[in-house]
């Protein structure tokens, strides 16, 4: 008897899905961006203070023009209540808390949870991130400095990473449990874990899953950059052409702001509900390397890989779609690309692989769901977006995306998230739709 | 002080209470604000109530420990002792 650990009997699934990032306002613009090839990233104005202004990263794929009440009046079957609530609790709150609330209210109503069928106490609320502040501390110092009696108290609370679950759970009415969860760059991943578990362990009946906004702030990227991970200021080539994953000029990631929710909901309460499923989290696995340092690790890549498609039930000659990582830095592409190529073995064509990251950035805590959010969007939509800068392959051998989106049968995704200090995590998404579960016919 | 010195202090702290709720509390029609009701009833949390007399302080360039706005019966009592701290210096 096969056992499937980590899965509850009936499964969890995708229930709703909401996005706000540099491409798209809302899931359908995402959608669309993604299926287009539109790109996000620009360069910030050349506005920092000091000394060697070619040494200032300033690539980033930013969310320009994004206003919450504005996104909020878009909503007609918004309940008025939520409306009013959303705008008394983040009206005046920081970019990343809006733009999460804006996320989690498009998935809620995804999900059809404002129709309130599950009590509050059966609804909980992951958020992927840590560190979430550092851009607000930065812009309120100069205030603080001029008259420390006058810090407005509320910037207590707008400091804690955990405003956002405060935040998205008094506008939505949810009493379960929740709570911030941290993985570095893998923290999207790790949020989708830890919600899936609390899911499929009965502790709740759904869980939304918020991948925060994570507005650096200018010593953050710079340290980045000095560390060598971040691409740089100086380059002839255009911003947009400057995010390069697994290309042989590819030169580090840059970042992108944006905020992604999940519905996860139990196969069950789905169907009581009669809650359309969007997909389905199939397996997953979570390994540290066992350090503090940015480096990536071959084998930790490799397991997380394995292991979650061995929870899933599916050998990797199943899998249609890899979502990579990818953040375009030289080393941690090479990597990825000597673990899909161990883990998929020589058997050609392979499963498809692109990198989110190439279009909207890496959107570090919030990059796993944003890439689920992807994975997701190109299943239901029939196709796999492009890497648009990728000119001349690391990998030949691998089944990259090239300058265009192609055409696929997405029925099993991998996406994949890895974060410094050895967070290896890696989750596998399957389609509800078409033929039913892949490997039904071979298990 | 004469009285007509002290209603303009009264004025122009009043003109600074309304400023700042206005601010904090956007969604409030000007008409709500008056003297005779708490803050809490305006739909002030417990954290704009501080934030609105911190920026009002911030405004008026006075300098008043916080605990001397804990127990204000009303909008009427806190314009008081905002006029009655501009008065002595804080």
């Amino acid at each position: 008897m096969t056992t499937r650990s980590g899965v509850a009997p009936d499964g969890v699934v995708v229930t709703g899905l909401g996005v706000v990032c540099p491409t798209g306002a809302d899931v359908d613009g995402f959608a669309a961006a993604l299926r287009a090839g539109v790109s996000g990233i620009g360069l910030r104005p050349a506005t920092v203070d000091g000394e060697a202004p070619g040494m200032r990263p300033r690539l980033v794929a930013d969310l320009r023009g994004f206003d919450l009440p504005g996104r909020l009046a878009g909503l007609p079957q918004l309940p008025e209540t939520t409306r009013r609530a959303a705008a008394r609790v983040a009206g005046r709150s920081p970019l990343a808390i809006q733009a999460g609330v804006a996320a989690a209210v498009e998935s809620w109503l995804a999900a059809g949870l404002h129709r309130a069928e599950l009590p509050g106490e059966r609804v909980g609320i992951v958020v992927a991130g840590h560190n979430l502040t550092g851009a607000l501390a930065e812009r309120a110092r100069a205030g603080y400095q001029a008259s420390p009696a006058h810090l407005p108290g509320r910037f207590a609370l707008w400091y804690l990473d955990t405003d956002h679950v405060g935040s998205i759970s008094q506008i939505l009415g949810i009493t379960g449990e929740g709570y911030t969860v941290g993985g570095a760059s893998a923290s999207g991943n790790v949020a989708i874990i830890n919600a899936a578990r609390l899911v499929a362990g009965g502790e709740l009946d759904a869980c939304l899953v918020v991948g925060a906004l994570t507005a650096l702030s200018a010593m953050e990227a710079q340290a980045f950059h000095n560390l060598g991970a971040m691409a740089g200021a100086a380059g002839a080539d255009g911003p947009q052409q400057r995010c390069r994953p697994f290309d042989t000029r590819r030169e580090g990631f840059v970042p992108g702001e944006a905020a992604g929710c999940l519905v996860l909901e139990s196969a069950g309460s789905a169907a009581r509900r009669g809650a359309e499923p969007l997909a389905r989290v199939a397996g997953y696995a979570a390994r540290l390397a066992g350090t503090s340092l940015p480096e990536p690790d071959l084998r930790g890549e490799v397991g997380v890989m394995t292991e979650a498609l061995r929870r899933a039930e599916l050998i990797p000659a199943e899998v249609d779609y890899v979502n990579a990582h990818g953040t375009g830095s030289p080393l941690g592409d090479d990597v990825e690309a000597a673990a899909l190529r161990a883990v998929f073995g020589p058997d050609r064509p392979g499963p498809w692989i692109n990198s989110t990251k190439a279009l909207i950035g890496h959107c570090l805590c919030a990059a796993g769901v944003v890439e689920a959010i992807a994975a997701v969007v190109q299943m239901r939509g029939g196709f796999v977006h492009a890497n648009p800068n990728l000119d001349e392959s690391i990998a030949p051998d691998l089944r990259l995306v090239g300058r265009r989106a192609e055409p696929a049968e997405v029925r099993v995704a991998v996406s994949n998230g890895f974060g410094f200090g050895g967070f290896n995590t890696s989750v596998v998404l399957t389609s509800t739709t078409g033929r039913g579960r892949p490997s039904a016919a071979r298990r | 002080m004469n009285r007509m010195a002290g209603d303009r202090d009264r004025d122009r702290v009043t003109v600074a209470v309304r400023e700042v709720v206005g601010r904090i509390l956007p969604a409030l029609p000007p008409g709500e604000l008056r003297g005779d009701r708490h803050l809490r009833d305006l739909g002030a949390d417990s954290v704009d109530r501080v934030e609105i007399i911190l920026a009002v302080l911030e405004h008026l360039d006075l300098d008043v420990s916080l605990a001397r706005f804990s127990e204000l019966p009303d909008i009427d009592a806190l314009v008081d002792v905002l006029v009655m701290a501009g008065r002595t210096g804080g």
